[in-house]
Parts: C-alpha cells; structure tokens; sequence
C-alpha cells in the first residue's frame, strides 16, 4: 500500500516536472525577440501592405502598382538601381574573393591582424569617410563627371567588408584536408581551386553577395554624395514619396516592390534552403 | 581584489555627477517638483544661436518663478516637420518654424492655432513694417493672412552664389547662364522641386519676363503691378508650363555639376563648383567661408526676378504651453536676440526695429572677450557690422533700405554684391523677388512628377522590354541550373551523401 502511494507520488512529481517542464520550454527564451519582432517588423509590415493598396483616402486601390508599371521613369529607376546593384556586388566580388583567399592563408597568429586591417575602416563614422573620399574623387577630377562611376565606387567602398567577411569564414572553416586530397589525386593548383575550393565557398560568396546587393539597391545617401544626386535610385524615389512628395501610398507600394524583387534575388540564390548545405558557410 | 573593485566602482559613481555636469541633477529635480514648465521648439538645423535658448530659460524661470526648461528640436525640411506632426497627432511641440508655404498648408489643415499678440509686444514694436505687410497683405486665403497664424523668424531671397574669378558678373544677372557650355559642371541648383522650379521658370518664360521688366523700367506698370504680375508667371503650375519647365531642367540637368540641398555652400567655399544656387543666407556663409582662404565670393538676385520665402514662429493646435509659446516668440522679437542670432546664421531677421543694446565679442581660439560694442538697434548694428557710412561719398553706391528700415534708411557702401547685398537686398531686388504660393495636391503632384522625370533618366519602351526578357531569360536559366536535379529526376549518387550531412546537422 505504502509503497503504491509512494509511487503515485512520484508519478505525480514526475507529472509535476513534466507539467513544469511544459510551461518553461526553452523557447520561451525567444519571447523577447518574438515581441521585438511583432512590434518593429511585422506590425510596420502590415502598416506598409495597408498602405500600399490604399489611396489617399484609405479607399483600396491596384492604383499605385498600375502607376508604378505604366511610367517608364519609375521602371527605368528600378532598372538603373537593380544595375547599381549588380555591378557592385561583382565588383566587390572581384575584390573581395582574392582578399579573402589571402588573408585565409596567413598563418593563424598574424592573420587576425590583416583582417583587422579590412574591417578597422567599417568602425570609422561612414559620413565621414563619403567625405573623405569624395574629395579624393574630386582630387581626381572624376566628382560630377563620372556619376555613375563615382557611385560605383562609393558603393564598394562602402560594402566591401560585408563581401570579404563571409568569404573569408567560409575559407578558413573549410576543411583542408579536401584540397590535400585533391592534390593528392593529381590535381594542380587551378584545378584544386576550381573544383574544390571555389564551389566549398559558394555559401559564403552567396551571403555575401545578398549583404551588398541588397542595401546597394537602396542606399542613395551613396548617390547623394558621390554622384551629386544626379544618379536615380529607388530608394531616393521611396525618401521622397515620404517626404516632399507626401504620397505615402505610394512609397509603400514602391517598398513592396523592392521586397518582392529580394525575396525573388533570395529565392533564386537559395537563401531560404536553410536546413541544407547553405547553412554551414553562413557566416552572419 | 574585491575592495580595488568596490573603489574604482566607487570612483566612477562619483565621476557621473562631475561629468555630466549640474544640469542633470537640475533636470532631475525639475521634474519632481509639479511646478515646472517645459517648452518644446522646433527649429531648422542649425538656425539659432543656441545661448539664447539658455537665456530665454533663465528670464521665464524668473518670469514664472518656476524652472523654464526648453526642448530644442530640429528638422530638416518642412515635409519632415509636417509629418511629424500628422504622426503624433497629438501634443508634440509648442513652438515650430516652418516655411511660408507650410504655414499656409498647416493653417488650412487646421493644425496650427491662431497667435494672439498683444500690443506693445516685441513684434508689434520692432518687426520691419514691411514684413508685417508682407504677412498681413500678400500671403492671404479665404479671411485669413500669414500674419493670423505666425511671426516672422527668418527671411531671404534666392539667387546665385558665384566667384567672380570664373564667372563674369554680367552673366550672373541672367538665370539662364546656367545653361551655357561655358559653365558646364560647374554649377549647382537644389535638389529640391520647390526651389529649383523658380529657375526653371526663368529659363521657360524667359521672353515674357524680360518683356515686363521693360515695362516696369519704362514705367509702363507700377512696381506694385510688376510684383503682381511676376507672382502670376512663377507660381504658374499650368500643365503646359510645368512641361516647359520639365524641358528646361533636363536639359539643365546635363550642364550642372549635380544637385545638392547643403553641400553646395562648401563646395563653392572650396572651389569645386563656381556657380551654387543658394538661399541668400547660405550665401553669406559660403561669402564667410571663402574669405578665410582668400577667396571673393559674390552674390546675385537675377534681374528678372527672383523667390523671397519666409520662416515663421507658429504654435501647433495641440501646443501645451501656449503662454510660454508666447513669450518665446516675444523673446525672439527682441532686436537683441535677433541680431544675435543674425550673427550666428547669417540669415535676415524680420526684425528692424531700435532697442539699445550691447554685444560682447569673444575670440573664437582662446575664448577671451575682445570687445563689447553698443548698438542702438538693428539698423545701427547692420551699419557697424558692413561699416556703412549714412551719408553719401566719392566711391560709394547707395542702397535704399528704407522699404525695411522705413524712411529716409539709405546707406552707402563700396562693397556691393557682397555679404550685405545678400542679408539686406535693396529696394528694386525686393520688387522683383516673388513668394512662391502653396501649391495644390493636383498642382502639386504635377510638379512632383515632373521633378521624378527630371531626376530620373526614362529608358525608352523597347529596351524597357528588352531587359525585361533578358532578366526573365537569366532568372529561368538560373532556375533550370538550381532544380535541374528535381525537373528531370536525375539520381545521382552523391545526393544520398548531401541527405546524410542534412539530418545530422539536425
């Protein structure tokens, strides 16, 4: 008897922890960030969806992506901003990769130093550094001449540290007995870095990639200074819906557009695979 | 170890109230104590002496026998301003400073409370007469006038900023000159539609403009009809003008060296640009500016007309301290406190009148007071300041101020074009220079788009398709390389392997 009451007691305790268990799962931890994103993501989502299908007078309305479509001015912008976009990202790419390459090469005590020496410059005030380097381009005699260039330019400048830090982790997290083996089988060094190195860093360059492509397209304090305003980016054309312009419905309608069209870049580069291969080389 | 802890813990306790200064003990006891009043302003960047804010606090601490505090806000345009405040919808500021043309916006909407100044006020007693007409007369809708809802602040004109070493003088009494090869990518026009509009305007009704100056020299039509008139063509917002103005910009466009909203006044300081399209108290900075490394700088109103814009003190519907709200805008009314701020922004105050007072200058490095200089009022200080002189000379140009001053205010100077041309324009620049009207949505809207065809660059229809297809093309291509595998149900062994990796890292 005494014993069975005992083990309903125990059975109760254990149901106890259980129920306890229950209550405190571990992910109750991510209440915090859950609220955070409700209230600053979701919620202004929501805001600028509303916004988007709705006219001056709150009424719904197709009217501001039919706008949107039907002027050469604001497609041509979207083109020239996606064009920005994609010639930085190569152009960091370019730099970035050999960068990245060498500095995962350097003997582990010296290399933190290198890298220290790329990433020092993103911790110094970017309005100070645009100024700085307009000047230079000034210098140069490029400033209000090569707007397009200058743009360029201050673009990769600017993002150049988010292309060479993911790069760079995945290369030194990958595993090195890979390139021994295929030096091993008779591969030379081109073939090794082509078909061991290269695709094993795919990850990385990807994550890369989306970090500067995607601010790129939008950052126009970039174009303001560099190429005196005379280069149209959407997200110049989205500041002023909200601001001179006064058409909110139609800055949200803008915003979604360029929302869909990262949502598409992510789906295209497979930024969304996230249980698969993607998730071990990405480093941010 | 733990007692070293607990010192240097002790020591950087200690440290706060010493770094931070008394100001935040202050603060903090200020608002415990129910009795205490806070002002919350908003102003432009950069457009106050802010010592006067300090001294504005000390006098109503007196005043209310309470302590004043004020809440100095900024903003950087007029939209930004007006969003804010439709955002909050509520109580957010008791004093603001927008545009002419805001003010009107704001009045209309019903944000904005009716001032109530009494008599015997600062701005009753030394606002230029001129201004207050202005206010009262030429800025009116429905029965109501500029001056029911705000005071004065700021006024100035626009027109270009330019060194005479690169540009002649001749050509920068004509707006147009900004289109010429000559001075290709050296100039600069506002990346702003409101402001920028007015030079495209002057380029478009060029003829017509210059057809009513005649008149007006030849004394066709009075000066008071010329004003009128010229109102009428640059705040034309017909569809056909606006195309023309379009036209004219993107034609412009190719020839300037960019557009910029406040980089302009130091890159024509710099020499980087020769030509900056500039609020007259911007050019008075940038004049400043230059002269430190030894360069002249000029100013000119265009002779075919020009913009004139105020700033004004208003109190918001939703103001809570309206009687402090009151006496900040007294406060600013003060010849005294005008001038100073004058001498901190370089812009013109509405304020004209005399009020002895004096002004201790401090040397900028070391901080030691210089000397204390009387003045008997503005117009004394403006005399002293550009060294005036009252009565005529061998050399001098006399300027007729008296539309501001009031009668019989002529001065005489041997520096035209310069810093006092620019804060105090003579009576035939003001007779040219117009208020830009507040625009309508529809007109509004016009023009916006015309400045998005101005700043953006229109691809035509077949390459608009043609990217179209090709980014179509690589997307699809990009897609076929990524599922090949599942499209053509291709079994590789290798697959199995990437399974594995997958479930592991789970």
């Amino acid at each position: 008897m005494a014993s069975s009451v005992k083990a309903v007691e125990r059975e109760n305790y254990v149901g106890e922890r259980k129920n306890f268990r229950a209550l405190f799962k571990r992910s109750y931890l991510a209440i915090p960030y859950g609220l955070f994103l409700a209230l600053f993501v979701v919620f202004p989502l929501f805001l600028i969806v509303y916004y988007a299908f709705t006219d001056k007078n709150g009424g719904f309305t197709f009217n501001n992506f039919v706008t949107f479509f039907s002027s050469s001015t604001y497609i041509s912008n979207l083109f020239i901003s996606i064009g920005i976009a994609c010639v930085t990202t190569a152009a960091c790419l370019l730099i970035a990769y050999p960068v990245a390459y060498i500095l995962s090469r350097f003997k582990s005590a010296r290399s933190y130093i290198f890298v220290l020496l790329f990433i020092a410059p993103m911790w110094i005030n970017f309005v100070l550094r645009a100024y700085a380097l307009r000047e230079i381009l000034n210098l140069l005699g490029l400033l209000g001449k090569a707007n397009f260039l200058n743009t360029v330019i201050g673009m990769v400048y600017d993002f150049l540290p988010f292309m060479i830090l993911p790069i760079y982790t995945t290369l030194i997290k990958m595993d090195k007995s890979l390139e021994e083996a295929s030096a091993d089988l008779g591969g030379n060094g081109a073939v090794t870095f082509f078909k061991v190195t290269l695709p094993l860093s795919v990850p990385g360059i990807i994550s890369g990639a989306m970090m500067v492509f995607l601010p790129s397209m939008s950052c126009y304090v970039i174009t303001d200074t560099f190429g005196n305003s005379k280069v149209p980016l959407i997200g110049k054309l989205i500041e002023s819906m909200f601001g001179t312009n006064a058409n909110w419905n139609m800055g949200s309608a803008l915003a979604i557009i360029m929302l869909l069209i990262m949502f598409i870049t992510m789906l295209l580069t497979g930024g969304f695979k996230g249980e698969k291969e993607t998730t071990r080389g990405n480093a941010l | 170890m733990k007692k070293i802890a607990m010192l240097v813990v002790a020591a950087f306790l200690a440290a706060i109230p010493l770094t931070a200064g008394f100001a935040v003990e202050n603060k903090a006891y200020a608002a415990e104590t129910p009795a205490t009043y806070t002002l919350k302003v908003a102003n432009w960047e950069d457009y106050i002496d802010e010592s006067v804010i300090d001294e504005f606090e000390e006098q109503m601490s007196e005043k209310y026998n309470a302590p004043v505090t004020v809440q100095y806000n900024t903003f950087g345009t007029n939209e930004n301003l007006y969003n804010d405040l439709k955002i909050a919808n509520g109580y957010l500021y008791d004093v603001i400073c927008p545009s002419d043309y805001m003010i009107e916006k704001m009045a209309k909407e019903g944000m904005l409370k009716e001032l109530s100044l009494t008599s015997g006020g600062n701005y009753d007693l030394y606002a230029s007469d001129y201004i207050k007409g202005i206010f009262e007369n030429k800025i009116k809708w429905d029965d109501k006038s500029l001056a029911d809802y705000a005071v004065c602040y700021m006024w100035g004109t626009m027109g270009y900023v330019y060194n005479p070493k690169n540009v002649s003088h001749e050509d920068m009494k004509d707006w147009t000159s900004l289109w010429e090869e000559k001075y290709k990518g050296k100039s600069t026009i506002k990346d702003s539609v409101r402001d920028s509009y007015f030079v495209g305007i002057a380029y478009a009704k060029k003829q017509e403009l210059l057809k009513l100056k005649a008149d007006y020299e030849a004394e066709i039509i009075t000066a008071d009809a010329y004003n009128a008139e010229l109102t009428k063509i640059f705040n034309d917002t017909s569809d056909e003008t606006v195309k023309a103005v379009e036209k004219a910009l993107v034609a412009l466009k190719k020839n300037i060296f960019g557009f910029e909203v406040d980089s302009g006044k130091n890159d024509i300081a710099s020499g980087t640009i020769d030509i900056n399209f500039a609020w007259s108290g911007d050019a008075v900075y940038a004049m400043d500016e230059a002269e430190a490394v030894d360069v002249e700088l000029y100013y000119s109103v265009p002779e075919t007309g020009s913009n004139i814009w105020f700033d004004g003190w208003c109190i918001p519907k939703n103001a809570k301290q309206t009687e402090l709200a009151n006496d900040f805008i007294n406060f600013m009314c003060d010849p005294e406190i005008a001038v100073r701020n004058m001498e901190y922004i370089g812009y013109t105050s509405g304020i004209a009148g005399d009020k002895a007072f004096s002004i201790d200058y401090y040397d900028e490095d070391s901080g030691e007071l210089v000397e204390t200089v009387e003045y008997s009022g503005v117009f004394d200080w403006m005399v002293q300041t550009y060294e005036l002189s009252e009565t005529a000379g061998e050399g001098l140009t006399g300027v007729d101020l008296s539309y501001f001053f009031g009668d019989g205010k002529v001065v005489y100077t041997d520096t035209v074009g310069r810093q006092f041309s620019a804060q105090y324009p003579d009576t035939a620049t003001t007779t040219r220079c117009v208020v830009m009207n507040y625009f309508d949505d529809e007109a509004n809207e016009r023009i916006n788009t015309m400045w998005e065809n101005v700043k953006g660059v229109a691809f035509p229809a077949w390459a608009i398709v043609l990217i179209v297809v090709g980014v179509v093309v690589i997307v699809g291509v990009v897609l076929l390389i990524r599922f090949k595998d599942k499209i053509f149900k291709n079994k590789r062994g290798g697959k199995k392997g990437v399974k594995v990796v997958g479930k592991e890292d789970m």
